[in-house]
């Protein structure tokens, strides 16, 4: 008897392992056609990360226009792939967070053209996009995103380690290697990086290309998508990934970079056991708030990628963009709702919680934290470029240059394998 | 040696079935199906309706479905991080379920016995198999960093030299991975190898050792045979388990470094939920259903036979 049961539990046990070794996957694919309950409020779907920044400006919102909100927060890729599930059924949110370009899930140059979002064209802010976003968040020069941020990414330093060493921000490449030399023998780390979280080789990268890649070719992007070059055969992006591997050659990265977490590295920073990390500003606050005298104890440079200063670029992107479901019966309510958030007094204090700087042009920069203050000429100067993945066509050129990155630090392959997987990844279908 | 053990034969197996299924096995069924209803419209529905996707081009956004027949899977035979994961997840899966379970009937075999403080020590080595995968994950992550509790206690014990990069060593990294879900499961294998071991009969031992049998000897004719049965169900368990695996790699290591530690099931997720290319998803969610299914049945098989032969 006992022999028996056993065999049948088992039996019916691998049939129902069978099942729900996919079962994540199969059955979300398998409940597309939900429905949603009207709650009549104003729906919206965003970023834990936004959530400081928005509840103050919903508030007054809500005061002011009587409309009550009902936002739900989670995770960036988690609140992806659900506005995917949700759209394609019909009960997405009224508003909800989208991303620039064609890399992500919910990116702008993936909905729109599907007819997902509202033509946002007609606003008053739109006018005010900053010209090197249009590409990002337009669609046949039609405007589909209220670009509340910009993120930079640039490099992070120790205040505190400078003055000892009695150093000054590089400002050229070779200032930068003797800046970490007098670090390293210092006894410190000079640039802490945290591999371990693949998503980390991206800020170095793209520091870098901005300049390396950008500056010598601003029409690199257009070559790429007209098929005119590749990244193999790019010297700009050979020389960025060069330089990230020189670094390490040098010895001017934390020791075992592949075992090390981002969020490790910059308590290293914080801590003063490392100088210098390569951040995007909204992770800055982050890493702020390990160091007991918080943004004050660091500053910010940008990455120089060449010996002339007066051609170093930074990558800048809007990030925190908001669309409005084009099938949502509260469309105009949303639209309204987008209008109030662009006026330049909520526009200037999401970016102030939210560490950043604001997205549309005209907006003053007074409340923008004074650690980012040495990035702003680079914007007002034009001297700025996309976040390289936001101009490529899908998702997986980041993601293979994420795995790349890695396998570039393990020595299992090379800066040519690296772009020659990238140039195939870049011919993949958009979706 | 003269003892030999009697196994209830077919036939009576049949009659005892018989006996106490003389209710007739509607009754049982009364029992079965509210269970199998809400897994049927939980489980089982949904995942055959998104199965159909894997035979489409589907990206997981809007209504354009366009069939594809096999091309997806046939895409999967030429992808090299697919092929790769299905080897890694293979080898997660074989080492887990060796290591996992000697350790667990070693385990088990050492709190069969009357030592102070059984209890609390099956306890304690439970213990991890209840914890949510993904703490195991960001709790070894930790253990494993540069300069973390393991380097520490290495230093500890004058091992310097022995300091990795556990998880950012290609080499090492899988093997890593291997060592948090051994601590976290062997556990749970240990409490099944005990289950079984209390149910052997203490007088096998005692007429074993009259007869002259040493310990090993009592292990290995006495105990092993009629553990069969627990081993069987740990080793099927174990397996599918392994071949499963998502969240305590996707925490520990996200697949890195490089593609080194990268599973069929994190692929899957990647593939759909990363790159936005559901229909491939899909299948290879299909294809780990498949191999799930077709492993764990030749498992059984093979298991089965050797229970016999014990």
């Amino acid at each position: 008897m006992t022999t028996s049961t056993r065999r049948d539990f088992l039996r019916i046990g691998v049939l129902g392992a069978g099942a729900v070794a996919s079962g994540s996957l199969l059955t979300s694919c398998g409940f597309v056609g939900g429905g949603s309950e009207d709650t009549g409020k104003l729906t919206l779907g965003a970023t834990n990360e936004q959530r400081a920044p928005l509840s103050p400006i919903i508030a007054a919102y809500e005061k002011q226009s009587g409309v009550k909100f009902e936002p739900t927060y989670m995770a960036t890729d988690q609140l992806g792939s659900q506005i995917r599930t949700r759209l394609t059924s019909n009960t997405a949110p009224d508003l909800f967070r989208v991303g620039p370009g064609s890399g992500e899930p919910t990116a702008v140059k993936l909905l729109a053209p599907q007819g997902f979002l509202a033509d946002l064209s007609s606003a008053s802010w739109a006018g005010s996009m900053p010209a090197g976003f249009k590409p990002l968040c337009q669609v046949d020069g039609k405007t589909y995103a209220l670009t509340t941020n910009r993120a930079i990414i640039g490099t992070f330093y120790n205040k505190k380690i400078f003055t000892e060493l009695g150093l000054e921000p590089p400002t050229t490449w070779s200032e930068l290697l003797d800046v970490c030399d007098k670090i390293k023998k210092a006894g410190r780390t000079p640039i802490a990086l945290g591999m371990a979280d693949a998503t980390t080789i991206q800020f170095t990268a793209y520091a870098l290309a901005a300049t390396t890649v950008y500056a010598a070719d601003p029409g690199f992007d257009a070559k790429l998508a007209s098929g005119a070059t590749t990244f193999a055969a790019s010297a700009g992006w050979k020389e960025a990934l060069e330089k990230i591997l020189e670094l390490n050659k040098r010895g001017f990265f934390n020791d075992k970079p592949l075992g090390v977490s981002l969020d490790q590295s910059m308590k290293a920073v914080a801590s003063g056991q490392a100088a210098m990390v390569n951040l995007v500003t909204s992770t800055f606050s982050l890493m702020a708030g390990y160091a007991a005298g918080g943004e004050a104890e660091f500053g910010v440079f940008a990455a120089p990628g060449g010996d002339d200063a007066a051609k170093t670029m930074i990558p800048a992107s809007p990030s925190h963009l908001f669309g409005v479901n084009a099938k949502s019966e509260r469309a105009a309510e949303a639209r309204k709702f987008l209008d109030f958030l662009a006026q330049p007094a909520n526009i200037a204090s999401f970016c102030a919680a939210a560490k950043g700087v604001p997205g549309l042009d005209g907006v003053p920069t007074d409340k923008v934290s004074p650690t980012l203050a040495p990035l702003l000429p680079f914007l007002k100067d034009g001297r700025n470029v996309p976040f390289a993945n936001h101009t490529w066509p899908n998702a997986v050129v980041q993601q293979t240059l994420l795995t790349v990155g890695q396998q570039l630090f393990s020595g299992s392959a090379t800066v040519d394998d690296a772009l020659k997987k990238m140039d195939e990844s870049y011919q993949k279908k958009s979706s | 040696m003269t003892l030999q053990l009697s196994r209830p034969s077919a036939g009576s197996r049949h009659a005892s079935a018989a006996r106490s299924g003389r209710r007739g096995p509607r009754r049982g069924w009364l029992f079965v199906v509210p269970a199998l209803f809400f897994y049927g419209l939980v489980v089982l529905y949904p995942s055959v309706a998104g199965a159909v996707y894997a035979f489409t081009d589907w990206s997981g956004l809007g209504s354009q479905v366009n069939p594809v027949g096999l091309a997806n899977f046939g895409r999967l035979l030429g992808d090299a991080e697919a092929v790769g994961s299905l080897w890694n997840t293979l080898l997660l899966a074989v080492a887990l379920m060796i290591v996992q379970n000697v350790i667990g009937l070693a385990l088990a075999l050492a709190l069969d016995t009357a030592i102070r403080g059984r209890n609390l020590l099956r306890t304690l080595f439970f213990a991890p198999a209840v914890l949510p995968p993904l703490v195991i994950g960001v709790l070894w992550k930790y253990v494993y960093s540069p300069g973390g509790p393991l380097d520490g206690l290495l230093a500890a014990f004058g091992l310097e030299g022995l300091q990795q990069s556990w998880l950012g060593d290609e080499s090492l990294a899988l093997w890593s991975v291997v060592v948090a879900i051994v601590w976290q499961h062997a556990g749970l294998s240990m409490v099944i190898f005990l289950a079984g071991l209390q149910g052997v009969p203490k007088e096998l031992y005692e007429a074993a050792a009259l007869d002259g049998a040493s310990r090993r000897q009592r292990f290995r004719y006495v105990t092993l045979p009629l553990l069969a049965p627990a081993t069987t169900i740990t080793l099927v368990l174990t397996m599918i388990t392994g071949l499963k695996l998502f969240d305590q790699v996707f925490a520990m290591t996200g697949g890195g470094p490089g593609y080194a530690t990268e599973t069929l099931s994190l692929n899957m997720y990647k593939q759909a939920f990363v790159l936005n290319d559901y229909s491939y998803g899909t299948a290879l969610a299909l294809v780990l259903t498949m191999i799930v299914a077709f492993i764990s049945f030749l498992q059984l098989k093979v298991l089965r036979r050797l229970e016999v032969e014990a």
